[in-house]
């Protein structure tokens, strides 16, 4: 049956699902509870913005101090840039790594193999739970959003928290899709994860380090972090742009995914 | 099933000079073999000798490096998905989803075939007293191969392909095992046994190859080889016996006497009637026999060096 991967995959992975929303979440709650805090002494908060040094504000996503003590500033560079979405991008890349190339190290991909399925189809249902288990995260993330935002008056549209979050999760996709090709290509688990954890590092280096030496500022263009935290869609809304990047680079990976594994041989 | 639309093959599998290297690593060398429709076809070598290689090639789980194959007349890469439905396959390293039970492991399977195989898994699990509710992880080695049995046979498919089955099965599962293989060859249909031990094939398959070093030694009928198996044979007799009565009969190999010629041990190869006949002139007060099986032949073949083949 059409869809009994996707199903099968996503169902083995429900319990961990469900940790890893709980975690964002709490994060979420944390973080945004911290908020009114700084509300209710802006002016003390903004001198310590101030007189830390610029170098180190950027390398925690703060591209603007006077930002931090709104609302968007502050969530987006607590929750959508730094910890949060180096947290997804481990969640990305384990599940992208688990999906081929986990399977194989396992061995179960023989069997699985051994099933009238194309191998085309296995990449896309797979692909599929991956992005149900992260939409799961997402919503998580969502949900957290829109309970507190009354309740410490963060005054964000509901536009806009959906649009930051379909960001969280066009973010974290790229990365699991990145592991989803890698493991295609190669077969290799050890190399998928350590090519991945490459990325995510050089990503994150990148989105921070970069504004700061002029002549390479460019190229934090190509970190996925600063795809999601660079449009601020929490103050800016759903960004046609950067989104449309995500997703070709999400189609695009998982493309190679395919083309990886059809050509390959399984489980040497 | 065996499908009624399908044109009825005679060679349900086929390979020509199929030869698949990883790297500069060999794992077979222009392996030719067919195996007729409705036969079963022992594959038998040692470990590495490369009959998983082949037979995951079969599968299109590997890509041949050179040469070709054929199951059921059509070629594994370009018919994949619809060979695949038509096979039913035990890998020879099983592993399954720790956390799902038996049953759900066949129902997933069984989703992917668009089957309700549900009656036929439970007809299999009795046979094999598997328990299917009880997740994968807790199952011993023995029962993790009943359900990779049953996920093979429980579509009933035209072509077994079975690797290593087994693995980890006590003596009584192996018979049940032996049983359901000749009910399938008894259907019509075709199944292709990997092993490593001999009287496993001997049982049970009508041809066997033998295969050493990626390349087939031999491929023959199991009754002809059984008559070049040596059957070794211990007599004891009331009074002393010359060997040479027993050495001049042709069947006899070898003859050695001991306990001053009352006992007389033989090698004998082929028909045993002439032995009987002999030692039927004597009073005999034991007998006792022993291999009768391929074992020796088969350890010839693999002993064998390359060069000193044909």
């Amino acid at each position: 049956m059409i869809g009994s991967i996707f199903r099968t995959s996503f169902r083995e992975r429900r319990s961990a699902t469900v940790w890893w929303t709980l975690g964002m979440v709490s994060l979420a709650v944390v973080t945004v509870s911290f908020f009114p805090t700084i509300r209710n002494d802006t002016e003390s908060f903004q001198e310590m913005f101030d007189s830390m040094p610029e170098g180190l504000l950027t390398v925690f996503g703060i591209d603007d101090s006077t930002l931090l003590i709104t609302p968007s500033g502050f969530v987006n560079s607590r929750l959508y840039s730094g910890i949060g979405p180096i947290v997804l991008s481990a969640f990305g890349v384990g599940l992208g790594t688990a999906a081929i190339v986990g399977e194989e190290d396992r061995g179960t991909l023989n069997l699985l193999l051994a099933q009238p399925i194309s191998r085309t189809r296995l990449v896309l249902e797979k692909f599929a739970s991956v992005t149900a288990s992260t939409l799961s995260v997402g919503g998580g993330v969502l949900g957290a959003l829109v309970v507190l935002n009354p309740i410490v008056d963060l005054g964000f549209p509901l536009a806009n928290m959906v649009a930051a979050n379909v960001g969280l999760v066009l973010m974290t996709l790229v990365f699991s899709a990145f592991a989803l090709a890698i493991g295609s290509l190669t077969g290799d688990r050890g190399r998928t994860i350590g090519l991945s954890v490459a990325l995510v590092v050089g990503a994150f280096v990148i989105n921070g380090l970069a504004p700061l030496i002029d002549s390479l500022a460019w190229t934090r263009q190509f970190s996925p972090f600063y795809w999601l935290q660079g449009p601020n869609r929490l103050s800016n809304g759903f960004s046609l742009g950067y989104s449309s990047l995500m997703v070709i680079a999400i189609g695009s990976l998982v493309c190679v995914a395919v083309w990886g594994l059809n050509r390959r041989d399984i489980d040497v | 099933m065996v499908s009624e639309r399908q044109p009825r093959v005679e060679l349900a599998i086929e390979t020509k000079e199929l030869t698949k290297y990883y790297g500069n690593h060999r794992g077979i060398e222009s392996l030719s073999f067919s195996v007729h429709a409705g036969e079963i076809f022992g594959f038998l070598g040692p470990n590495g000798a490369g009959k998983s290689t082949t037979i995951r090639i079969l599968i299109d789980l590997l890509r041949p490096t050179s040469g070709e194959a054929r199951v059921l007349g059509l070629e594994p890469r370009q018919s994949s998905v619809d060979l695949r439905r038509r096979i039913g396959y035990l890998p020879g390293d099983l592993a399954m989803y720790d956390r799902m039970t038996g049953r759900e492991v066949c129902r997933y399977f069984a989703a992917l075939r668009r089957l309700d195989t549900g009656p036929e898994v439970g007809r299999l699990a009795e046979r094999f007293q598997l328990d299917l509710d009880r997740p994968i992880k807790d199952y011993s080695t023995g029962n993790r191969q009943k359900v990779g049995l049953v996920q093979a046979f429980m579509h009933q498919p035209e072509v077994l392909i079975l690797d290593e089955p087994t693995t980890g099965l006590d003596p009584l599962m192996q018979q049940e095992f032996y049983g359901l293989l000749q009910e399938a060859r008894d259907d019509g249909r075709t199944v292709l046994l990997s092993s490593h031990v001999l009287p496993e094939v001997e049982h049970v398959a009508d041809r066997v190859a033998i295969v050493r070093e990626g390349a087939i030694v031999v491929v023959e009928d199991v009754e002809t080889l059984k008559g070049r198996a040596v059957r070794r044979m211990g007599i004891d007799f009331a009074r002393a016996v010359e060997a040479s009565a027993f050495l001049c009969l042709s069947s006899v190999r070898s003859a050695e006497e001991s306990n001053d010629g009352h006992r007389l041990d033989l090698r004998i190869e082929g028909a045993v009637d002439e032995v009987v006949k002999e030692m039927a002139k004597y009073e005999v007060v034991n007998l006792s026999s022993g291999g009768g099986d391929l074992e020796e032949v088969f350890l010839d073949y693999y002993r064998q060096p390359e060069d000193a083949m044909e």
